[in-house]
């Protein structure tokens, strides 16, 4: 990715004010770009600091130190704030504090109303993004009504509706079950493979693994970087940082405890079974079978 | 089973009824729980899970059937409710929401405070919960509640529900945003309290991994019914019941099912990663 960032996040520090003598510091000097069109992934633990960053990114929170710039615009820039927001989309954890209106339409048309597109493209959009988390039947219920993963769905479809060219997720994911969880993602790698940048902050690794690349955090600095397939094969660093490996690595290096040929860098389900697959294949081509 | 402390039967409940947004919630449940069980609750979003258990602590009064936990009937217009709150915590899905006093002591302290203990009493009990969720009574109980991270409200939420010394805990998505670490040790917590305290727990989760490792039965609910329960050997050793209720699996087990479909021999119902890694060892070896 030789061209330019969409995202530019400058030497950021920043601290929430508990009162007039007391801040409590949660950045440090930090340092990130994301360029267009990548997934990156954001983990950490509880207090890391990564939810912070993320709310940097469209200018929710703005540095007390550093600058962060979405395609040029510094986030500073009160004013331009509006043009920050329409590239960078972001939705959150709770779902409950994201849905204003007393119908599902009404709530994910919200933010098109606000900025006035005219009213064929607005259903035009509002189709497109219900239809894009699987809510569609939804549309004329009240949203306080549904569960917490149909609201949450509800909250994407009205950022999706808003067509950001990047989407920041701040554990949106972490409220939905499992079902609901592998929609959202496939919603998400489709707009991904259309072109849409992607930062995911999760506590799922398994998601972290589907990413381009990931950054850890902690205390508020940037501890790690790199591929998933980089990150995820320093379990002991993992655990220092309260933080896992997905499940199919952690299979993958039981089994390479016991099996030294089988790999132990695998992040994948699939990849495990293909390995599986690489291993009893060249026995049963050694025994002539 | 020994003595249920939990029955419910028959229980159905319909949101706004007769208004055109009626919705049925849940239809015909029985589920029965035996004192110092563990049980998970799941099923997709918008299943009847959360609530069937708000009934539990009479958050919800039945509308049709009957719910009966250690011998109050949730269902009687003349119900002490205090009392049945006494028996059944509830650690709501974002309990973040039920942190309301400054400090971490006095938000732990505000439940058995409000029910008339003496001072004395509350500060043992307010101990007692802060440690069992692990936070220092000594370094946290001044701490302001607004600082604290995720994982910490979390434990702080769960301590005021039990120092009310529930002898059923009801917990919506336990872990539900929490950092692995955090998770893990919550989720010890919780084992803990089940194994040593004898505490009934009941959770609703769709982590599968949570429910591998912690549940000794699972109940699946679908569409407001509870269609099927079981251990969850039973529950992700089938493959018709994950399909037809849309029930994630863990990832061991998903791992276990993309081999079988390849047609190796593997026991699907080996859901811990420990025992998946084993059935792939014995698989190369074979």
């Amino acid at each position: 990715m030789t061209n330019e960032p969409l995202i530019r996040v400058e030497n950021v520090s920043f601290s929430y004010q508990v009162n007039q003598e007391q801040h409590i510091p949660v950045l440090h000097g930090v340092s990130l770009e994301v360029y267009p069109g990548e997934h990156l992934a954001i983990i950490g633990h509880n207090g890391s600091g990564k939810s912070t960053i993320s709310k940097h990114l469209n200018g929710i929170l703005t540095p007390r130190e550093g600058d962060v710039w979405v395609n040029g615009i510094n986030t500073r820039d009160k004013k331009r704030m509006h043009e920050i927001r329409s590239q960078v989309g972001m939705v959150f954890q709770h779902p409950d504090n994201q849905i204003v209106a007393t119908i599902v339409e009404e709530d994910v048309a919200f933010g098109l109303e606000n900025i006035g597109v005219p009213p064929e493209e607005m259903k035009q959009r509002v189709d497109f993004a219900l239809e894009a988390v699987g809510m569609s039947a939804f549309r004329h219920r009240p949203p306080h009504h549904l569960s917490g993963g149909q609201k949450q769905r509800i909250a994407i479809a009205g950022v999706l509706a808003m067509k950001p060219r990047c989407l920041v997720m701040d554990e949106a994911t972490s409220m939905l079950d499992s079902c609901g969880r592998q929609e959202i993602l496939a919603v998400v790698r489709r707009l991904h493979r259309e072109g849409m940048t992607i930062v995911n902050v999760t506590h799922h690794m398994s998601e972290a693994a589907a990413a381009d690349r990931v950054i850890v955090m902690e205390g508020g600095r940037i501890a790690l970087e790199g591929t998933p397939r980089d990150v995820f094969a320093q379990h002991e660093r993992l655990r220092e940082l309260h933080l896992d490996v997905p499940d199919a690595s952690r299979i993958a290096a039981w089994v390479h405890r016991e099996v030294p040929a089988f790999s132990p860098a695998l992040i994948h389900n699939e990849e495990v079974v293909a390995e599986v697959n690489r291993l009893t294949i060249k026995r049963a081509e050694a025994s002539g079978s | 089973m020994s003595q249920p402390i939990i029955e419910v039967r028959n229980l159905s409940h319909v949101y706004m009824q007769n208004t055109p947004l009626e919705h049925r919630a849940l239809t015909d449940v029985t589920m029965q729980v035996a004192a110092g069980e563990c049980i998970a609750i799941i099923g997709h979003t918008g299943s009847g899970k959360s609530t069937l258990i708000q009934h539990l602590n009479g958050l919800i009064r039945p509308q049709s059937g009957t719910v009966i936990v250690n011998g109050l009937d949730v269902s009687h217009p003349k119900l002490d409710v205090k009392a049945l709150r006494r028996q059944v915590g509830l650690v709501f899905q974002n309990p973040e929401d039920q942190i309301f006093e400054k400090l971490v002591g006095d938000d732990v302290a505000y439940g058995p405070f409000k029910m008339g203990l003496p001072l004395e009493e509350v500060r043992r009990r307010v101990q007692w919960a802060m440690e069992l969720v692990g936070l220092s009574f000594q370094e946290m109980k001044d701490r302001p509640t607004f600082a604290l991270s995720g994982g910490q409200k979390r434990k702080v939420a769960l301590a005021g529900v039990l120092a009310l010394a529930p002898k059923v805990l009801v917990l919506d998505e336990p872990t539900a945003g929490l950092d692995p670490r955090s998770r893990s040790e919550l989720l010890e917590r919780i084992r803990r309290l089940n194994r040593e305290e004898g505490l009934t727990v009941i959770f609703v989760s769709h982590n599968m991994e949570e429910v591998a490792r912690l549940a000794d039965r699972v109940y699946v609910m679908a569409d407001g019914r509870a269609v099927c329960e079981g251990t969850p050997r039973d529950i992700f050793g089938s493959q018709e019941i994950l399909r037809a209720h849309r029930i994630g699996t863990p990832e061991s087990v998903d791992i276990l099912y993309r081999l079988r479909d390849q047609g190796y021999p593997v026991d699907v119902g080996a859901y811990r990663v420990e025992e998946a890694a084993d059935q792939i060892v014995t698989l190369i070896r074979q």
